[in-house]
């Protein structure tokens, strides 16, 4: 469950402790870590409103996918939000917004205009839905508002890589949760 | 998995009469090969699709879902290709999703039966609740020896436990 934390901790070699409930844990010796955030997400999604996939960055899941099969299950997930409507009980559905699976969490958000973001995460990861919107923050600063990026094609803005690089990083969501 | 036991006796307390709104509002239970043996509803206001379409829907939903997960699975090296047929237990699985005005639980039995429970968005962890759920058809349908296997489930003591069972449940 924790082998990425595992493998991150021996690529930065810091003291890494994984208490589930993430933000800050204690050490062997009694001495207060900071627990490195950035392990807890697996992958980002970002895919436009006919489900083509516009950006995608793996923070180190085992066995990385390969570009078509990332855009496959883009198109994928873009299917299977729409037909989670059409299953909907009651009227007013907007789509999965959460995914349990055995190993991992999916956490989805749609904007207005339909574009989707989604992360993958360690099951049980907290504020997951306010990194979203800071991404779609993030996105909507450093790409819709970029003179040379056109509409619903991928995503290649260097502020925008560096912006959400920040935002991965463990204090903005410790931070965020509060 | 604990549900490999056959002969479990049924163990969680019996439910408890609730007085708040019944908070389920359907459940499907297919088996191996996607025929729908159940198909309950509580509270379903919204109806798009004929009965028959609305349960091929949600077997291809889960069937894409397991697919997806299987391959999204951040933890495993080899997944294989996207869409690759999988036995039951196989691969990575999901057990629930949320929309906002749903919640699905899903539990596949290593046979190969699927139980889905479609609740209220705010209801807690439902996967022990699915395994009693799969205790009763084991207990009811399976060793009924009326029952042949691949039709729809006419078995009155299941269908009185089951409801009982689901009115009983409300959200944590």
């Amino acid at each position: 469950m924790h082998q990425s934390l595992i493998i991150h901790c021996e690529r930065t070699s810091r003291k890494v402790y994984s208490p589930s409930d993430g933000g800050i844990g204690k050490g062997p010796g009694g001495e207060v870590l900071q627990f490195n955030r950035m392990a807890a997400i697996y992958s980002l999604f970002i895919i436009n409103k006919s489900g083509g996939l516009i950006f995608y960055k793996d923070y180190g899941s085992a066995g990385r996918m390969d570009t078509n099969d990332s855009l496959r299950v883009a198109s994928l997930w873009h299917s299977m939000h729409a037909i989670s409507q059409q299953l909907s009980p009651m009227a007013g559905c907007t789509g999965i917004e959460l995914l349990e699976a055995d190993t991992f969490d999916l956490h989805c958000f749609q904007s207005l205009t339909g574009t989707k973001f989604f992360v993958v995460c360690e099951p049980g990861s907290l504020h997951m839905g306010a990194l979203l919107k800071h991404i779609y923050e993030l996105y909507t600063d450093f790409v819709l508002k970029n003179p040379f990026y056109e509409m619903e094609m991928p995503i290649r803005c260097e502020l925008f890589d560096l912006n959400l690089a920040q935002a991965i990083q463990k204090d903005r969501v410790a931070l965020m949760g509060r | 998995m604990q549900f490999f036991g056959g002969t479990e006796i049924i163990s969680p307390s019996p439910p408890t009469p609730s007085t708040s709104v019944n908070k389920a509002n359907m459940m499907y239970i297919f088996n191996r090969s996607g025929v729908c043996l159940l198909y309950k509803e509580w509270n379903r206001p919204l109806k798009t699709l004929n009965a028959q379409q609305d349960h091929k829907l949600m077997f291809g939903l889960l069937f894409s879902l397991k697919s997806l997960t299987a391959k999204m699975d951040p933890v495993s090296v080899d997944k294989g290709n996207l869409g690759m047929p999988q036995l039951p237990g196989q691969g990575c699985s999901f057990h629930s999703f949320c929309t906002n005005t749903y919640k699905l639980s899903f539990m596949e039995s290593p046979s190969g039966i699927k139980i889905i429970l479609v609740t209220h968005p705010k209801m807690g962890d439902l996967r022990e609740s699915l395994r009693y759920i799969y205790n009763l058809y084991v207990e009811f349908v399976v060793k009924n020896p009326l029952y042949s296997p691949g039709t729809p489930i006419r078995c009155d003591l299941f269908n009185t436990s089951l409801d009982q069972y689901v009115k009983s449940l409300v959200v944590a």
